[in-house]
């Protein structure tokens, strides 16, 4: 009946739009394939797309099945049968949106990427999935009782209209649900934000569904009180828990890394081993540069931002872009959280080195900078005062 | 005849008429969930919203206004085409005005609140949308035929910013009113959307008997 049920929904004919949205952004290049996390959390910003036309097919269904509501009345599992509606049309968006996020944790692992079962990465998931659930149930609910055909675009634009004015408006803990453009390692979303996307997405549909299978005809069942009011506690609950959770949606940890290589030493996450070489010979080139001219470099870089003894540094920014690698390399001589270069004098003392490193990797003409070897060790002094 | 005047009926006559309007609107729906959202502001730290942020907002979305009337021309069309339009003594009341209503409220905000290049991309996006939507009634059935103004509209708006103001050249949409690409694409989809809903009409193909 189930199966029967699925097969039958709408959602089936909207599987193809749905899976164009879900390709998006697998098509547009994987700078995320290094980390499980980072590659299911820039997939996902597909949900509000997801959750748009998810949106639009529960109002049409919630329309359709609304002409069978005196029949549905009849129905001994009545209370059961406006939920069993929900899930029938959500079942298409839910498997295919999955499908996809497991395509996409593929491609991450198929280059190496460390598949350890990533809390974070299934947790994030499953509150993709209750938006997803919320904004279907909202649908139907909408079509259920409104009795129109006119009810699916409008709720499709309503849940996008919601979504942009909420993301816009600094609601981003309820809202931000995907979409990264650099590394998450180390970062993970903070549980508070996770439970209190899950308690309003979660409760907030189931409860949507209680509250349509309340309108039927006249039942001689008495309504799901406990279930509306406990399912009401769940979703407030989850509202406050959202309101107070701290600023930041994501909370910093270590990161694991393995060292290697000497001159320089590289401690890389083990999903970044097939970068290893790559990386090597850029800051390498950087390195000798300095000793070639006997000035002091750095011994070692890591990826983890922890890691106070080496110049820390995210992967695919500076593999990139050669200027951000040199700007990087440059951490070693100040502490960049410290460090502003307020002064001219630090600021020229960082051009000089800057171009001077740029000119030895060719990425300047020798005669931008006539400095000497003097002045680049009194500019490395200068830089290692900085401290505002 | 009755004394109408409220010197003679008591409080009750007066109240009780009131309370069978508010109950037949179900202004209780309206109502609860207000009080219970002042409420929930009372409780919750004070968030202040930042109106700056709704001004930026205004100035990236109206590229994709059109929208909102476009997505609902499917059912709007299949709705003046029903059996029970052509019966029924005035013809589909509340949505066509609420559909004119939008149309109107858009081309006024077109025409007042932007400078000459926004009102050509209003235009121009106003015409692909159209099309696309009479495309999707004409090929679609009912039950979809939403899909691809809204989809298409949302997608390309969301994804199709490299940064502010500054479109990917994808996004033809967003591009400014001078682009050549948007302007064949716009009128590919407007002339095969019109003349597929001449020869064809709306998809017979729908889900759902008519009511």
């Amino acid at each position: 009946m189930i199966i029967v049920g699925i097969r039958r929904s709408i959602a089936a004919l909207t599987v193809p739009v749905v899976a164009g949205i879900c390709l998006l952004p697998i098509l547009s290049g994987h700078p995320w394939r290094h980390e499980v996390f980072w590659a299911l959390f820039s997939y996902q910003r597909v949900t509000i797309l997801v959750a748009v036309v998810a949106a639009g097919v529960g109002g049409y269904e919630g329309y359709r099945w609304s002409s069978y509501r005196a029949s549905i009345a009849l129905s001994p599992r009545r209370l059961a049968v406006p939920a069993n509606l929900i899930v029938f049309s959500l079942a298409w968006h839910l498997v295919v949106f999955l499908g996809f996020a497991v395509v996409v944790a593929g491609i991450a692992v198929r280059h190496g990427a460390p598949v350890s079962l990533d809390w974070e990465a299934l947790s994030s998931l499953a509150t993709s999935c209750a938006a997803i659930a919320f904004a279907n149930t909202t649908g139907f609910v909408a079509g259920w009782r409104l009795r129109s055909p006119a009810v699916a675009p409008v709720a499709a634009m309503a849940t996008y209209a919601s979504y942009i004015l909420l993301a816009s408006g600094g609601y981003e803990k309820a809202t931000r649900l995907g979409g990264a453009g650099s590394s998450l390692l180390g970062l993970r979303i903070s549980t508070a934000v996770t439970v209190g996307r899950l308690l309003v997405y979660g409760a907030g549909a189931a409860l949507l569904a209680v509250v349509a299978s309340r309108a039927r005809a006249q039942s001689e069942l008495p309504p799901p009180r406990p279930a509306r009011v406990l399912l009401s506690a769940g979703f407030v609950l989850g509202v406050l828990v959202l309101a107070n959770a701290p600023g930041q949606i994501f909370e910093r940890r270590q990161v694991q890394v393995d060292c290697g290589g000497s001159h320089p030493e590289l401690c890389l996450n083990r999903g970044y081993e097939s970068e290893r070489l790559d990386l090597a010979a850029k800051y390498g080139a950087l390195t000798a540069t300095m000793e070639r001219a006997d000035l002091p470099a750095p011994h070692g870089f890591s990826q983890d931002p922890t890691d106070l003894s080496r110049v820390t540094f995210e992967p695919p920014g500076v593999q990139q872009n050669p200027d951000a690698l040199i700007a990087n390399f440059m951490h070693y001589y100040f502490d960049k959280t410290k460090c502003t270069l307020k002064t001219p004098a630090q600021r020229k003392a960082f051009v000089e080195l800057g171009t001077w490193l740029a000119i030895g990797q060719g990425r300047r003409a020798p005669k931008s900078s006539n400095v000497t070897v003097d002045d680049l060790r009194s500019a490395i002094a200068e830089l290692r005062t900085c401290t505002t | 005849v009755h004394d109408l005047s409220a010197a003679t009926r008591g409080f009750g006559d007066m109240v009780r008429p009131c309370i069978a309007v508010a109950k037949a609107m179900r202004l209780h729906l309206v109502v609860l969930p207000t009080v219970a959202a002042a409420a929930l502001g009372r409780l919750l730290p004070h968030t202040p919203v930042r109106v700056v942020v709704y001004d930026q907002l205004r100035a990236v979305i109206w590229p994709i206004l059109p929208m909102i009337p476009a997505a609902l021309i499917p059912n709007a069309v299949r709705e003046f085409a029903s059996s029970r339009a052509r019966l029924a003594a005035r013809r589909s009341g509340p949505l066509r005005t609420a559909y004119i209503f939008l149309a109107t409220l858009i081309a006024l905000t077109a025409m007042f609140t932007s400078p000459r290049a926004h009102q050509v991309i209003l235009a121009r996006n106003t015409l692909f949308l159209i099309g696309l939507a009479l495309l999707a009634t004409a090929w679609l059935p009912a039950s979809i035929a939403w899909t691809p103004t809204v989809v298409v509209t949302s997608t390309i708006w969301l994804l199709g910013w490299v940064d502010v103001g500054r479109p990917h050249a994808w996004a033809w949409l967003l591009q400014p009113a001078n682009n050549n690409v948007a302007q064949i694409i716009t009128a590919i989809t407007a002339s095969a959307g019109f003349g597929a809903f001449i020869k064809w009409g709306p998809n017979p193909l729908t889900r759902m008997p008519e009511q």
